[in-house]
């Protein structure tokens, strides 16, 4: 009895193990950076690297949609905190948390990163994402 | 003797079985099918990543065709996919659809669309004759929101499930 306690304790721990480490970056995420920064820098001489402070005001920042007449911003469909799971804006289908430190799957993938900057920047700014505003998207919910 | 005696289990045996198999349904003698769960990853993916995804076989291939086709404005969203997916989605949508299933719901479904487009599953006749008592002010809920909610209700959805007994209407 007292074994299968242990045992049942040991890989318990595992669930919560990766709540307070870093979240890791797989290298086709630093792959799709440094192409994201290379291209920041073709389009402005000037760019010193993606600023988390930055991807916090693009996070928030709202847009009043021109059809829809509401205020939309990534906060809609992700709530305040992109650790919580939240729910899709206009069908409630629950949304798993953006954050990589409480979901290892975000961010692996450089063709799904695009995928949903392309659909969810058209949804919610009416327009595509600049390489910039992603760049430091991405730098912000690693600093979280 | 033994030949006899075998044959003789073997019949009661099918008998038994097909009588199970009918004990279920509302027309003797018919067999019973199942809505087929989704297990197509891509669409899964693709499709079920912003909504409940749905059975193809709620939908006749007319109405599903439709619906790929203006994925660009998709109820408000850009849902446009690269052509690997979409192949693959599309494949799985038209090839299942409501025309080409056994099950009684989804024959319904079919049928009572008589060759029109439908643009979702909650406008398509025999849907709406299902939902009838079910009016604006439930599906204004907080848990339930919207008709494309299908789970809120038929917790076993996913499943292919939407039977009688297996609804749990939230308050």
């Amino acid at each position: 009895m007292f074994h299968r306690l242990i045992i049942l304790l040991f890989f318990s721990s595992f669930l919560i193990l990766p709540a307070f480490a870093d979240a890791p970056r797989n290298e086709e995420l630093n792959h799709y950076l440094s192409e994201l920064g290379a291209k920041a820098k073709k389009e402005d001489p000037s760019f010193k690297g993606f600023d988390p402070s930055r991807g916090k005001e693009v996070y928030f920042k709202e847009h009043l949609h021109s059809q829809e007449n509401e205020k939309r911003s990534c906060v809609t469909c992700h709530t305040k905190d992109p650790s919580l799971p939240s729910k899709h804006a206009s069908t409630g289908k629950r949304i798993k948390p953006l954050s990589p430190i409480v979901n290892r799957e975000r961010f692996t993938d450089s063709k799904k990163i695009e995928k949903w900057f392309k659909r969810n920047c058209h949804w919610t700014h009416e327009r595509p994402c600049t390489t910039l505003e992603k760049g430091d998207f991405i730098e912000y919910i690693f600093s979280l | 003797m033994r030949k006899f005696i075998l044959i003789a289990l073997v019949s009661v045996f099918f008998a038994s079985t097909s009588l199970l198999a009918d004990s279920d349904d509302s027309k003797p003698g018919k067999k019973k099918v199942a809505i087929k769960p989704v297990t197509d990853k891509i669409y899964l993916e693709e499709c079920g990543s912003c909504h409940f995804a749905y059975h193809a076989e709620l939908m006749p291939e007319s109405s599903w065709k439709a619906l790929i086709e203006g994925l660009k404005t998709h109820f408000g969203e850009d849902a446009s996919m690269e052509p690997a997916p979409l192949k693959q989605v599309t494949e799985y949508l038209l090839s299942n659809a409501a025309d080409y299933s056994q099950n009684s719901k989804a024959r319904a479904m079919f049928k009572s669309a008589k060759g029109q487009v439908f643009a979702r599953i909650s406008e398509v006749p025999f849907f709406l004759k299902e939902h009838h008592e079910i009016g604006p002010d439930v599906i204004a809920r907080p848990k339930i929101k919207t008709w494309a909610n299908c789970e809120a209700c038929h917790p076993t959805a996913a499943n292919g499930v939407y039977g009688e007994r297996y609804i749990v209407i939230p308050k």
